[in-house]
Parts: structure tokens; sequence; C-alpha cells
């Protein structure tokens, strides 16, 4: 058989070859490495032309051209004026906190409690080192250190029951970090590593994004292990050059074993959002497909972030496993991978404690 | 005749969608969405809904819609329901608003038809019914649309390079 054309492999990903053509395709990529090639390359193009057509999706109205159709734009209703439930939160939040420190603000005050602040993380540090030092076991959680947005304006004070020595020195080096120049900047600042430990499952990883903060996870924690592994190397899809950014948490199973988010992407199974996660399981690649909307009925997934696992050709031989569960707000979410059902319901477990 | 509200519920949040991704403003997707709910109702046979709307869409936005004012009015009114419905997005953030620049931008850049393939695919139509929207052969989407993949996520990648050695230049 001849080389599968470009067009031919995008019509078999997408569902739409006869059924004939299509074992004689699979057949083929299955003794071809070019075409195999061709196929992981044509897997990438569709995860990341789907991924920048979802960016499409945050459009305001009122941008209409000057090339508008005249009758179309007579016709526009007028524009309602309404304000979100997030603006007018933060507004209030705003109104209050002028009001507040206009009533209490001693004056030249700011430089001192700036001072006072570091001073109070430097002694929480203090405090948790002794306690590290005196063999301080049990798992604490502590409140996430503040982003570098808050601590480049005189953070306010993180309260941490006993965080761990590293976490403390983080929390200084924030507090003390000169204001990043840009948002991006900003965004990308917040280098400490952070770690969490919530019924005993354990959440490494450091946030430009946060996936940490998407879990939904508190951040630090006395015993987490010194030897968690090295980040996997992420899996590369064209058009998502910015995930290799996104640092991972690693989620510790029994017996040694870590799932590493090797890569997350945002899709849709038939236009309702899903979120899908591949996590790392002992050098195996796991699908965690996340419906964000409750009550979504399942479809096939043709998201290629999924068909990756599948392109584990070492991995064939093992069976694929699936465990699909709903959660607490009758969200659908699946795990699917090449690892036992044992492994796959750990971290199903886990995912639930970490995302309830 | 159509039922327009089954039509409407069935329909309506792809063909915004799939309007707001092509013609970057949701008002105007909205209104052409309108329209071709209206164009609908004065149908008698359709033998693919879907891509019968769609292929009204696209003819909408090219050409000028009509007014029909007493229909618009209740579709109108289904709007507002819908609206009231939906939960509001997420505030932009700068960042988000960088990649929908890059990500319009790209889009922008293949050619009408290359582009118009790849947003009714990513909207769940089939290929025969993308063929028969864009009045092209069933044969010929697969390449069609392996071209605007490539082309999109290339012309993307060159624009996020462009914009990350600006960000370099910024910062030395």
């Amino acid at each position: 058989m001849q080389h599968l054309d470009e067009g031919t492999i995008h019509a078999w990903l997408d569902g739409e070859l006869p059924p004939a053509e299509m074992a004689a395709a699979e057949a083929h990529v299955g003794t071809c490495d070019e075409c195999r090639a061709a196929v992981a390359e044509a897997r990438g193009f569709v995860a990341g032309a789907s991924r920048i057509l979802l960016a499409l999706d945050a459009v305001p109205g009122g941008v209409l051209p000057a090339s508008t159709p005249s009758s179309i734009a007579k016709t526009r209703a007028p524009r309602r004026f309404t304000l979100s439930r997030t603006w007018m939160a933060a507004a209030a939040v705003l109104v209050l906190s002028t009001v507040t420190v206009i009533a209490i603000r001693p004056k030249r005050e700011s430089v001192v409690s700036t001072v006072a602040v570091s001073d109070e993380l430097k002694e929480e540090r203090a405090d948790a080192r002794s306690a590290a030092s005196a063999g301080a076991s049990a798992p604490v959680v502590a409140k996430a250190p503040a982003p570098s947005e808050k601590a480049a304006n005189a953070p306010a004070p993180v309260r941490a029951k006993a965080p761990s020595a590293q976490a403390a020195d983080a929390m200084v080096a924030q507090a003390q970090a000169p204001a990043p120049a840009s948002p991006r900047a900003r965004l990308e600042d917040t280098a400490a590593s952070q770690r969490a430990r919530l019924n005993g499952v354990v959440i490494t990883g450091a946030g430009t994004i946060s996936p940490a903060e998407k879990l939904g996870v508190a951040i630090a924690s006395a015993d987490a292990p010194k030897d968690a592994p090295p980040n996997a190397e992420p899996i590369r899809v064209r058009g998502l050059t910015s995930m290799s950014s996104v640092k991972r948490p690693v989620i510790t199973l029994s017996n040694g074993v870590v799932a590493t988010l090797a890569t997350r992407a945002t899709s849709a199974e038939n236009g309702e959002p899903v979120e899908i996660s591949l996590y790392q399981v002992d050098e195996v690649y796991v699908a965690f497909i996340d419906r964000l909307k409750p009550d979504t009925t399942r479809h096939t997934i043709t998201e290629p972030l999924v068909s990756a696992i599948e392109d584990q050709s070492d991995k064939r031989d093992a069976k694929m496993n699936i465990v699909e569960w709903t959660d607490s707000k009758g969200r659908m979410r699946t795990l699917r991978g090449r690892v036992s059902l044992d492994l796959l319901s750990q971290l199903k477990a886990a995912l639930d404690r970490a995302t309830p | 005749m159509h039922d327009v509200d089954r039509l409407f519920r069935a329909y309506n949040e792809m063909l915004v969608r799939y309007l707001t991704r092509r013609l970057g403003d949701r008002d105007w997707a909205e209104e052409v969405a309108q329209e071709t709910f209206v164009r609908a109702l004065r149908q008698e046979t359709m033998t693919n809904e879907r891509a019968w709307l769609f292929t009204v869409a696209n003819n909408l936005v090219r050409d000028e819609a009509r007014k029909d004012s007493r229909r618009r009015r209740h579709l109108t009114m289904l709007f507002e329901e819908e609206k009231e419905r939906v939960v509001e997005p997420e505030e932009t953030t700068i960042e988000r608003a960088q990649d929908a620049a890059m990500a319009r931008a790209a889009v922008d850049g293949l050619a009408e038809r290359d582009r118009l393939a790849l947003l009714m695919k990513e909207e769940g139509l089939d290929y025969s019914e993308i063929a028969s929207a864009l009045g092209m052969s069933v044969g010929s989407i697969g390449t069609t649309l392996s071209r605007a993949r490539r082309r999109l996520v290339e012309q993307y990648e060159r624009l996020q390079q462009e914009q990350q050695r600006r960000e370099g230049n910024a910062a030395s």
C-alpha cells in the first residue's frame, strides 16, 4: 500500500473514512514508521487547531468593524449594561477596604507595616525550622503563599499553622521580591516550589498558571517527600507551546508510584467543555477527562490528546483500562490508560480528593 | 414550516459560536444567527437542518441580512431567555486577550474556504455536511482540513515566536 496522504490521515482521525479504507489505513500505519510519524504530527495539528479556535471564544460584542453590512448594523439591539457578580464583589471589596483604610490608618505607617510583614514571616520561618528540627511529622496544611502579584504589593500576612522551612523561605522571598515588570512576568513569577498533602495525597508543583490551584489544593507540607521525581517531559503538541512552561503537579499513590501531570488542555466534546489531563504513571500515560459541566452526556472522545495514549507503541500489549464515575457535582469523569485498574482507582480517589 | 423553537434550541449555541469565531463579534454573530432562524421559518423542507442552517448563515454573512421585525422580536425574546440561562464567561485576562488576538490573526490568515471548513468541523459537522454547505466534494474535505489545520498552527506558532521575540527585546 502507498503511503497515506495528509488528507486521508485527517479523514481517518476525524472518523470519516469508510470502514474498508479505515482498516487498510490502520494496517498500513501499523507497519509504516513514516506514516505513523505523519499520523502523530496530524494529531498534533488537530489538537493545536482546536486549542487555537477555543481562544476565539473570549470575544466581546460591540467590536463590529466598519465594514459591517449596514442593514445588520442598523437593526442591532441596544447593548445591555450589566455588572457581573465578580465585578460587583470586587467593587464592594474595594469600597469597603478604602473606607476601612481611611478610617483606621495612622499616618506614615506604610513602610513600617511592610517591614512588620517580613519580620513576621521570618519568625514563622524560624518557627517552622525549629518545628522541623524537632521532628514534627504530622502533616499540616497551610494556606497557599500569596501569588507574586499580592507579594509585590506588601502582602497580607500569610497565616500558616506550621509551614515548612522551604515554604517559609519562599514566602519571605516573595514578600521581598521586587514588583515584576509585566503582567506576564507577574504570572510567571511564582517560582517557589509548592507542596500539598491532602488525606495522604501529596501534590507538588510550582505554578505559572498554577495547576495546583486548579486542583483546588492547599499548599505546603511539613513532610513532603524529598525524592519527588523530576518532572516528566511533556507531550509536545503543536500550537500548545505555552503548555511546556506549566509546572506539573505530582500525585503520590501507594507503594511510591507517582502520577505526574504531563500536559493539560481544554477541549470540547460535542460542544461541551472538557478538560483533558495526561498523567504519566510509571512511564505510561493516563488520560483524565473531566467534563466541566454537570449532567453532560458522554460522547466519543475525539481529542487527540486522548489518542496520544494509544501511541505508546511499547505499551500496546498492556490492557487498556477505563474507570468512569460521576463526581459529587454530577460531572462525569473518565480515566483511561494502560495501567492496572488498581492504579486507576487510586488515581481516581486522589483526583476526587483534590478536586471534590 | 419548521418548528423554529426546536431548531433554535438545538442549533443556536453552535451557530453563534461558529459565527463568533468567524466574525470576531458576538453581537454581529447573534444577529446573523437570528436572521438564519428567520429564514428557517420560511423554508418548507430541509434535508439536513444543520447543513442548511450553516449554509444560510454563510450566505447571510456574505450578503446582507433582511429585516423581519415581527419574527425578530420573538427570536430576540428567545435570545434574552438564553442569555439569562447561560453562565457568564470568566473575565478576560490580558494573557487570554493576547491569545485571542493571536488566534484571530492566525484564523484570518487562512483562505476563506479553509477557515469555514475548519470552523464547521469544530462545531461537529461531518464531512458531507461541510461539503454541502461549501459546495465542495466530500472527498476534498480531508485535504482542506489538513491544510487549514497545518496553516493555522504554523501561523499561530509564528505569531507566538514574534511575540516572544518582542517581549525579549522589551526586557533587554
